[in-house]
């Protein structure tokens, strides 16, 4: 074979074998990863630092943000890690999910959500997701959260335990200042089944921004003899 | 909703959301814990039973260790849910509750209640809060209410997406290219097809019935059916509606195209028709693809149907329980109804978005009994229509004069030059070529308020202005379908505030304006085909008091389209006219 049939043979076999071409989840540009690396750098802002409390995205060069230095945030959990800042394309992708019930667009975060857990956390026992109230479950038909405890035990082989149950159908937490948050959750949670002593949990969630959330459950699956909680969530706020 | 699995004294297996349900019908037992629908069904068809061999305790035992041994195989194989995950909360079968759930379960006007909410529905899981609210009961009585209704009645559960072979298929919409995700239970698929009317996954279920069962609510046909609506039929609105009760005498006739001319009055003359079915008991849908015209024919079908409440489902308005003979839709709405109309009434059906769009098709089809009659009413009906007509699958009726009594006025071509689509205003008036269509436009102005058809919505704002500048003295609006002022420049201009309107094809159908005047611009475009032509020609004339009027195409050629469009309602009047010396 003659270098230019060669060549020529060649730019026909890529002509052929077109791999299925993606398209970024979140800027719909060409991209040979589900969310490209323009948008992780803009959206997941790997240089950041996340409170270990709570998970907000922090600029300082310490492990909290002021909030949880102060004392108001949560104490139940060991750690609390988060993908992306709660804002723009990345809110909207997570807003589809639940609202236009778009559960799907969450596999293409799957390995994303995965290595993040993987390298900050322990290996846990179990994974749980916060339950969301029968009324919305019936009116959205799935509960977000389940589904990332889900790809998290699909790729890793964690079993799912949903240990907590939501009794009370609350209000939005975005729409609440701090102190309204809390007393909203205020018995929002109870335990459901008998929880195993001394395990590991990975508490999983879609939005975490003041970790009022995260820290009702924790604390119930504390009480209820769970040794350690680790927070992990797609979105979080961010410290100005 | 998550199912329990039971088994009765007989070995049949049951799925039930509410278990205890099942053990107050007949002696059973509840062998497995909560999970989808569709996991169950799946697993059940993957398995091979062998029946017990006799009735007796040990026979029976063995049975059901041997199911649930193969169910629990077949779930870890599939990798579709760790067992681990199950939980079998075995719900509490104590006294109160058992006298709670037989109180709902043996209270008959609750269940008839309710049976008239549900009758001719197919419910998805995610409009139960509504149907609880309707109801004013608990999630659990509404469990205990559909669940009674499949055990007696015949409705039955069924997952709403359905995986086979790795496809996953809506139940709903019959779509069949559903998006894959993971859940708790495995993998799971959402429908996006039908997403318009709540959205829709595999771990739910639907709730419907193959047999509807509504009850007659009118007395028998008296003799003379015209005199009894609150309009006057023309002689050949009579002759069609007698034609069309005719026809249905004929039980091998399921399929009629009523093909009228604009402004025939059609609608009008299904009303014997549906009077009839009515009398008889029989459900009877009117649907169309767009909004306005459902809640256009609503008020009208009410007036003329005021024994019975005319029910309408559409984007617009939140969907009623209240069970009625008598329902106006839109084709998205459709979805909302399985095997219930003994007769549909279609209504433009050439009309967007509904030719070429397989769901709305399946809609239409899963909405109609079987058995049930399919009335197409339209004024331009499509090729694969008029197919079936010539192969004689469908009957044809045709309704060439007006309400009126006079023709359609026959459009006119003329040659006019206009510049390019995307010229500016200067562009347009500074050429010479303007002084044509300006004179007929200024023509047509002079007979009665004007309607100018362009063919793109980017045309109009351009056309609205250019047109300010040839008539100084009139009031020039212009509109198109998403215009969010839409609404009150249509107004202006049927009351009279506006005399000259731009737009592209929204005022295309059913509006009747007195002593309108029609330009086609870029006559020759081709997003007119003869169908769009005639709807356009269709407003002028409609009314008694002016039943003349000018439409004028104007473009550089006549386009076949254009050709046929004339053709069309030259042959309409011609048969018109044949039939008012019949
Ligand atoms: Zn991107
Ligand atoms: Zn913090
Ligand atoms: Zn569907």
């Amino acid at each position: 074979m003659t270098s230019e049939t060669f060549s020529k043979w060649k730019s026909l076999v890529s002509q052929i074998w077109y791999e299925k071409e993606k398209i970024c989840l979140l800027c719909s540009r060409k991209s040979i990863e589900t969310i490209c690396p323009e948008c992780q750098e803009i959206y997941f802002q790997p240089q950041m630092r996340r409170c270990i409390s709570c998970g907000k995205l922090i600029a300082n060069q310490g492990t909290q943000c002021k909030d949880c230095l102060s004392g108001i945030g949560p104490k139940g959990l060991m750690k609390v890690v988060t993908l992306g800042y709660y804002e723009n394309a990345w809110r909207e992708l997570i807003c589809n999910v639940k609202f236009k019930s778009q559960p799907y667009l969450l596999l293409g975060i799957s390995d994303c959500l995965t290595e993040l857990a993987m390298k900050n956390l322990p290996p846990p026992d179990a994974v749980v997701p916060v339950p969301i109230h029968p009324h919305k479950l019936a009116e959205r038909g799935f509960n977000q959260a389940e589904i990332i405890a889900s790809i998290l035990s699909n790729h890793l082989g964690i079993p799912i335990k949903n240990y907590i149950l939501r009794t009370k159908n609350t209000l939005p937490q975005t729409s609440l200042g701090r102190k309204e948050r809390i007393e909203n959750l205020h018995g929002a949670f109870e335990i459901k089944e008998k929880v195993m002593k001394d395990e590991i949990i990975w508490l999983a969630d879609d939005v975490t921004t003041t970790g009022a959330t995260l820290e009702e459950c924790a604390q119930i699956l504390k009480t209820n003899g769970v040794k350690e909680v680790y927070g992990v969530c797609l979105g979080a706020g961010k410290e100005e | 909703m998550l199912f329990y699995t039971l088994i009765n004294k007989s070995g049949q297996i049951r799925f039930s959301p509410i278990p205890l349900v099942d053990m107050l019908w007949e002696d059973s037992t509840i062998i497995g814990g909560k999970l989808p629908l569709e996991v169950l069904h799946r697993s059940l068809n993957a398995i091979r039973l062998t029946k017990p061999s006799n009735n007796t305790t040990t026979s029976m035992q063995e049975f059901q260790s041997d199911l649930i041994r193969q169910l629990k195989t077949v779930l870890q194989k599939n990798g579709d849910v760790r067992t681990e995950n199950i939980v079998l909360d075995k719900p509490l079968f104590n006294m109160e509750t058992r006298e709670k759930y037989k109180g709902i379960f043996y209270n008959d006007d609750l269940y008839s209640a309710f049976l008239s909410g549900v009758n001719g529905r197919q419910l998805a899981e995610g409009e139960l809060p509504y149907l609880m609210k309707h109801l004013q009961c608990d999630e659990d009585t509404i469990k205990i209410l559909m669940h009674k209704a499949v055990l007696i009645d015949q409705y039955e559960w069924l997952p709403a997406i359905r995986r086979s072979k790795g496809n996953w298929s809506c139940q709903r919409c019959g779509n069949m290219d559903c998006q894959e995700w993971i859940s708790v239970y495995g993998y799971a698929a959402t429908c996006q097809e039908c997403r318009s009317i709540g959205p829709l996954n595999s771990l739910q279920v639907i709730f419907r019935s193959p047999k509807s069962g509504h009850r007659s609510l009118f007395n028998r046909v008296e003799a003379n059916i015209f005199h009894k609506f609150n309009f006057e039929f023309s002689h050949a609105q009579q002759k069609a509606a007698l034609e069309l009760l005719a026809l249905c005498e004929k039980d091998e006739v399921q399929r009629i195209l009523v093909w009228a001319v604009c402004g025939a009055g059609k609608t009008e003359i299904s009303f014997p028709l549906i009077y009839k079915y009515l009398s008889e008991g029989k459900s009877v849908l009117f649907a169309a693809p767009r909004q306005d015209v459902v809640h256009d024919v609503q008020p009208r079908l009410q007036r003329n149907f005021p024994q019975i409440k005319v029910r309408i489902f559409s984007g617009a308005v939140t969907p009623e329980w209240e069970d009625s003979l008598l329902t106006v839709a839109t084709t998205h709405q459709l979805l909302r109804f399985y095997k219930t109309f003994s007769l549909i009434l279609f209504d433009e059906m050439d009309a967007y978005p509904y030719p070429g769009n397989k769901v709305l098709e399946f809609g239409l089809n899963q909405a109609l009994q079987e058995g049930g009659r399919l009335i197409y009413l339209t004024a331009t009906p499509p090729d694969s229509l008029l197919r079936e007509v010539k192969r004689g699958e469908s009957e044809i009726i045709r309704l060439s004069l007006r309400h009126h009594g006079f023709p359609v006025p026959i459009p006119e071509w003329a040659k006019a030059n206009f510049p390019d689509k995307s010229a500016s205003l200067q562009e347009i008036l500074k050429k010479k070529d303007s002084i044509t269509w300006r004179k007929i436009l200024e023509e047509l102005a002079e007979e009665g308020p004007l309607l100018v058809f362009v063919p793109r919505i980017g045309m109009v704002p351009i056309w609205t202005e250019t047109l300010r500048g040839v008539f100084h003295e009139k009031q020039v609006e212009g509109s198109w379908s998403s215009d969010p002022y839409r609404l009150e420049k249509v107004k202006s201009f049927l009351n009279g505030n506006c005399q000259v309107f731009v737009s592209t094809s929204i005022l295309e159908r059913g509006i009747t304006v007195n002593r309108v005047q029609v330009a086609v611009l870029f006559a020759d475009d081709e997003q007119y085909d003869t169908r769009a032509l005639i709807q356009m020609a269709g407003r002028t004339g409609r009314t008694q008091a002016h039943p003349w009027g000018r439409t004028v195409f104007l473009a550089a050629k006549q386009t076949k389209a254009i050709k046929k469009a004339l053709a069309w309602i030259q042959e309409q009047n011609t048969i018109g006219e044949r039939e008012s010396f019949s």
